[in-house]
């Protein structure tokens, strides 16, 4: 997959490029307003991340200039600007996806993964992992072609885990994906851990290797190969 | 007190006493006035008497002492008796009754010999002269504190509008005002005086609110970024495989206190938001919906402290309002309620047409009750409390046209949202 970044922050810039190249995407960078827009006119991507606020101008005009080019890249917000207009905004002149920073880099992931997923129309929607199939548009999940009964909360974790895949997902992002990142947050790091336990134990029963395995002390990670 | 109830007070107080000494003075030169007209008639009256006696006119006499008006008697010492006045009691040959009279007895020497000669005249006519003038002081006591009220009413309507304008804008005015309200003009050097050095306050007021405010957008906004940068870092460094439990520990400490801050700053940043009004969007929504997609994302948390909730809900209520601020504002209320229950207590969400009731039992608070709503107000028992959610709950109601309310009732906490 293509992706092209629009940030000016260098090593918040690297981390994100870091971490996606890992999944074997490939990552070109632009760190302003310039830039940016002649990449966005001169390559198609399959992802465009794009920083609202940049030195020499405003994301959301490099946004404006995709959408008039046709572009079929999936846009993604990633802004410091945590407003709500500009999420409105944002969305309203065709964005896909919205992320505040500071965020978790498998947040954007999952995200960036989903947002394929959506545009993909013609494509498979199924996600195959080993003996798991997962249908994310009806919300269900079958292990060696049998169907196995997960909660919304169990079957958010799983897509998650899967979606970084072979990283180890931090129990602070699981819980901020699954719960929101309310600031009142109450301590949900002991119902992930149910959750993790539920969901390992009704893969398994259906004859799933156990592919979930707990990082002490920081989180969880979905282990393809085993 | 008003001012001017307090100044009419003063100008009574003063004034009976005043007009009080001012009739005493007046009775008295009246007095003095009629003492020495007395004199005068008398004077008049002996020379008549000694006129007749030397004139031998007994008629004349004769009928002076028949109308009354005198008493002769001869005497035959040289009587050393002076001109001796006197106040004492006639009786009165026409009223048939005693009545009051001044009288001069002296001795009158004439060529006819020497008589000693009483000459009177009532006193009535002088006393009711005094009651007289008393009435009418009182008269003009009533009249007078008639048109002292009657221009202090008007003073107040007119001469103090200003004054009280300028009272009336200030009790409105608030520093997160985006426009200070205009001041009633007056001719009044006072009171303009006055509105010039308010009106200095009120921009001095805005001003260093904007910029305090300004402070905190700017250093969350500037926070964000390295916030975002450490968040990435740790993320990328839990992939090593070349931790052990020791720098797993001292990573999760790192993000514990990373993710705190966030959401600190987060908070702050959304308080903001809320004060500069910076946003636009308005939607009816179902509340009802608002509340279920709440209490969703709490399952867990009330499953585990067994907490019984009751929800009694009237149909569908339809609220104008942002939705991402209203969610926000439904779901600190009840994660409250949740935070601070105690194991197998209940929540109580009571939807009506015009407010909202979310009761549950818990400890009684720690603190002031006035005080719930106030920034970084928090509950030691709960260190993982930003001491947030109800400052921005109210914040949020504050700015939707909305009002919330705490009430502590029969060892129940009770947050009321009224639309």
């Amino acid at each position: 997959m293509k992706i092209l970044l629009i940030e000016d922050e260098p090593e918040l810039r690297n981390s994100i490029r870091h971490y996606l190249e890992l999944e074997g995407n490939v990552v070109e960078i632009a760190p302003d307003f310039s830039k940016a827009g002649d990449k966005a006119a001169l390559y198609d991507y399959d992802c465009v991340l794009v920083d609202i606020t940049l030195p020499d101008g405003n994301g959301l005009d490099i946004i404006r200039q995709l959408k008039s080019n046709k572009s079929k890249a999936g846009i993604i917000i990633i802004s410091a600007k945590h407003s709500l207009d500009d999420k409105v905004q944002g969305l309203d002149i065709g964005a896909d996806d919205y992320l505040a920073k500071p965020f978790h880099l498998s947040e954007l992931n999952a995200r960036i993964k989903a947002l394929i997923r959506r545009k993909n129309f013609d494509g498979n929607k199924e996600m195959l992992v080993n003996e798991i199939t997962i249908l994310p548009e009806e919300r269900r999940v079958l292990v060696n072609q049998q169907e196995i009964i997960l909660t919304t909360k169990e079957f958010e974790l799983l897509l998650y885990l899967i979606a970084n895949k072979n990283r180890v997902v931090s129990k602070s992002a699981i819980a901020e994906h699954l719960w929101g990142d309310n600031a009142e947050r109450l301590d949900n790091f002991n119902f992930i851990y149910t959750h993790v336990k539920n969901l390992r134990k009704k893969l398994m029963d259906k004859g799933c290797a156990d592919y979930l395995q707990t990082i002490y002390g920081i989180g969880y990670k979905f282990k393809s190969s085993l | 007190m008003k001012l001017l109830a307090k100044t009419s007070f003063y100008y009574i107080l003063f004034s009976i006493p005043a007009l009080l000494i001012a009739t005493a003075i007046g009775y008295f030169m009246l007095a003095t006035a009629i003492k020495e007209n007395n004199k005068d008639f008398f004077k008049k009256q002996k020379a008549q008497v000694k006129k007749y006696i030397e004139q031998n006119d007994t008629l004349s006499l004769q009928v002076m002492i028949q109308n009354g008006e005198a008493g002769i008697t001869s005497i035959n010492t040289n009587s050393k008796i002076k001109n001796i006045y006197s106040d004492t009691l006639l009786y009165d040959n026409f009223e048939k009754e005693l009545v009051d009279v001044h009288m001069l007895t002296t001795v009158l020497k004439t060529q006819n010999g020497n008589y000693l000669l009483k000459l009177w005249r009532s006193t009535l006519d002088t006393e009711e002269l005094a009651r007289g003038m008393m009435v009418m002081l009182a008269i003009i006591l009533i009249f007078f504190l008639m048109i002292f009220f009657a221009v202090n009413w008007w003073v107040s309507r007119t001469l103090w509008k200003p004054f009280y304008s300028t009272i009336q804008s200030l009790q409105n005015f608030r520093a997160s005002d985006k426009e200070k309200p205009t001041l009633q003009n007056t001719v009044i050097i006072e009171f303009s005086e006055l509105n010039v050095t308010v009106s200095a306050m009120m921009d001095k007021l805005i001003s260093d609110f904007n910029s305090q405010k300004q402070f905190t957008e700017n250093a969350s906004h500037e926070m964000q970024t390295p916030l975002a940068v450490i968040k990435s870092k740790i993320e990328l460094l839990i992939q090593s495989d070349k931790l052990g439990e020791k720098e797993h520990d001292l990573i999760i400490g790192i993000d514990d206190a990373s993710a705190k801050l966030a959401r600190l700053n987060q908070s702050l940043l959304l308080l903001t938001k809320i004060e500069n009004r910076q946003w636009k969007t308005e939607e009816n929504i179902s509340l009802n919906k608002i509340i279920n997609d709440s209490l969703g994302q709490f399952e867990e948390h009330i499953e585990a402290k067994k907490i019984t909730v009751t929800k009694i809900f009237s149909e569908d209520v339809i609220l104008c309002i942002n939705p991402d601020l209203c969610f926000i504002l439904v779901s600190n209320l009840l994660q409250n309620a949740i935070r601070h229950n105690i194991h197998n207590g209940f929540i109580e969400i009571n939807l009506q047409e015009k407010q909202l009731a979310i009761s549950n039992t818990g400890q009684p608070l720690p603190m002031d009750a006035s005080k719930i709503f106030k920034r970084f107000q928090k509950n030691s028992s709960s260190p993982e409390s930003l001491g947030l959610g109800l400052a921005i709950a109210k914040e949020i109601s504050d700015a939707s046209g909305l009002m919330l309310q705490y009430k502590y009732e029969l060892n129940n906490h009770r947050f009321i949202l009224s639309f």
